[in-house]
């Protein structure tokens, strides 16, 4: 009756349900946004988990966001491409951009490739700054347009409100979440396991660990990029110094807070970290303070991460249930 | 002119490659070690060069003394760091790069909260110049470059020459290999911890004179740190010594001809390094 399966399946249909609803009772446009921020950053957070499992840390994710950003603002500007072609535009550049980065720089591992990703990350932003004749500079790119209207049948939707932007980023924080979970799950998940434990040995078995770092790390990117498109034309406007260092090494740390195992790792570690720092602004000048003391708590009692905690918290759940069940209905018992 | 440009050029790329150097060779120990990439090191770096302002500035202290102790207090909250927050995730590498990163946070918000943000000055404490084979050196100059070096070489004796400095060598090599031959692997991880933190807080006590001091100051020391010894090899100090002349030197020089656009050239330098040459210039394994 409670098989597992079933359970999980209905326990998250609810949660999705709950999560499209959301805007119908939140009005809020404060709230509205921290929510599309939590999902600009939950993109790239489940990046940094895939690449993550192909056994590298990247730390100029932020670089890769504002790849995204800028080659959708200069495709809609310059060339008068519509967003919905730019955006998808934007994720592929960063994908192949990543792509090439991938095949020079995966000889390197975990640490090195982590100071690797670091400086293109950086040396991204100061790119962008040095080209000022076409990014703007230190300026940036200002007055980009909003996403053009779609036209349904009996449905016109026009960005004009938080909502609308709402829905398009859950679609994207989906649509990221799913084709990263099938790159995870490549025959049936061992293939990225295999690296992760052993890549010499994973290399040995005739498995190409290059070809699948870089599809890794290229599919992280290129979600990454689509993200940064949707913040330019969420914001209206984007700047070398709007994703930075920090928020590079944030995107790491969400993940590790939230969890590595589990797909939900990531999106858990941005919303805790991301809501408390609104929470924590009654705080005020010791904002700071109570987020890092919040961050060391949690990465002290959870080192695992949070869904470590869930997924504890799950099986007890579950197993509680199922002794009520039996209890209930003594015949289960023999079918189990 | 030109000739007086290129020696002014040298002289501020040496003093701030020894910078780099302090606080590259105290990561460097504490990577080399541990495995923890220890993002707060710029803030302890940080702290230094604001306990030297208090205690010079404002205690009235001398500069030498107020260097002194506060590289001991650093030292000590190294020492404690290492035990509260990375002793408890010691071999899990994720959650103590995490754990790095929320200490960087405290200590920059604790830092801004009791110190405020505003920028503040030293001055020169050793004002004048000094003429060293025909190059006139301002004297602030020349004291950082003579105190970072001898301190440097009197780590590498240290590490090399005595006992302990040898079990700190062998527990970088090979922590199990270390315990099993009765090397005390946590004594050891504090001792590193503590000197690394300790040479972090010299190098900012040093440059306060020549250099503006507020709570964010941190952050680009730990990067540059970073890369300096990436640049050089893990675990090398005659690597972080060498990565840190040539990412000091190639900033100096950049600054004085180039101008901006010089930070972008030390990022390629370390790119371009490691994809040639993964491990380094003088890693090995």
């Amino acid at each position: 009756m409670f098989k597992g399966k079933a359970l999980k399946v209905s326990f998250w249909l609810a949660l999705l349900i709950f999560i499209f609803l959301i805007p119908l009772w939140v009005k809020d446009p404060y709230i509205l946004h921290t929510l599309i921020g939590i999902g600009i950053f939950s993109i790239v957070a489940l990046g940094v988990r895939l690449i993550m499992l192909s056994g590298q840390w990247s730390f100029g994710q932020a670089g890769f966001l504002l790849v995204g950003a800028y080659s959708s603002a200069l495709l809609v500007t310059r060339l008068g491409l519509s967003f919905w072609a730019a955006i998808i535009l934007a994720g592929l550049i960063t994908a192949v951009f990543a792509i090439a980065i991938g095949y020079i720089t995966m000889r390197v591992k975990a640490v090195y490739f982590a100071i690797i990703t670091l400086a293109i990350g950086e040396a991204i932003s100061l790119s962008i700054r040095a080209m000022s004749g076409i990014t703007g500079g230190s300026y940036g790119l200002y007055n980009l347009p909003a996403p053009n209207p779609i036209h349904l049948p009996g449905l016109l939707v026009e960005f004009t409100s938080k909502t609308p932007y709402y829905y398009l980023m859950l679609i994207l924080v989906i649509v990221s979440a799913l084709a990263m979970y099938r790159v995870e799950r490549i025959r049936g998940g061992n293939l990225f396991d295999a690296i992760l434990q052993k890549d010499i040995l994973a290399e040995s078995l005739g498995i190409n660990t290059l070809k699948y770092r870089v599809l890794a790390f290229s599919v992280a990117c290129g979600f990454t990029g689509m993200a940064g498109a949707f913040a330019a034309h969420y914001y209206l406007m984007t700047r070398p110094d709007f994703y930075g260092l920090l928020h590079s090494i944030y995107a790491v740390t969400y993940v590790i807070i939230g969890g590595v195992g589990s797909i939900f790792g990531p999106i858990i570690g941005v919303i805790l970290l991301l809501s408390a720092v609104e929470f924590l602004r009654a705080a005020a000048m010791y904002q700071a303070v109570a987020y890092a003391v919040v961050f060391l708590v949690v990465i002290l009692i959870f080192p695992g991460g949070l869904v470590s905690l869930g997924q504890q918290l799950w099986a007890r759940a579950t197993a509680l249930l199922r002794r009520a069940t039996v209890k209930r209905y003594p015949e289960i018992r023999s079918r189990e | 002119m030109e000739l007086g440009l290129l020696s002014q050029a040298m002289v501020n790329g040496l003093t701030l490659a020894m910078i780099y150097s302090l606080a590259a060779v105290g990561l460097t120990l504490i990577y080399g070690i541990m495995r923890i990439i220890q993002f707060a090191h710029g803030h302890i770096y940080m702290l230094g060069a604001f306990a030297v302002f208090f205690l010079f500035q404002q205690a009235g202290l001398n500069y030498g003394l107020a260097l002194i102790i506060s590289v001991l207090l650093l030292a000590a909250l190294g020492l404690l760091i290492e035990r509260v927050f990375f002793r408890p995730l010691r071999g899990q590498d994720l959650p103590s790069m995490a754990c790095a990163v929320g200490l960087l946070l405290l200590l920059e918000g604790s830092a801004a909260a009791a110190f405020g943000t505003s920028d503040r000055y030293v001055g020169a404490i050793f004002p004048g110049v000094s003429g060293v084979a025909g190059v006139i050196v301002p004297n602030q100059r020349l004291l950082i470059i003579g105190v970072s070096l001898l301190m440097i070489l009197l780590l590498y004796f240290f590490l090399h020459r005595t006992r302990i400095g040898r079990a700190m060598r062998a527990t970088a090599l090979d922590a199990v290999g270390s315990v099993l031959q009765g090397v005390n692997t946590n004594r050891i991880n504090s001792m590193g911890f503590a000197i690394g933190s300790g040479l972090a807080a010299l190098a900012g006590g040093l440059i306060i004179p020549i250099a503006v001091l507020n709570p964010a100051i941190g952050v680009e020391v730990t990067i540059k740190a970073f890369i300096v010894i990436i640049l050089g090899g893990l675990g090398s100090i005659t690597g972080a010594l060498v990565g840190a002349l040539i990412i000091g030197l190639v900033e100096s020089f950049g600054y004085t001809f180039l101008g901006t656009g010089t930070a972008l050239i030390s990022y390629i330098i370390v790119i371009l390094v490691l994809i040639f040459r993964p491990t380094g210039l003088f890693g090995h394994v």
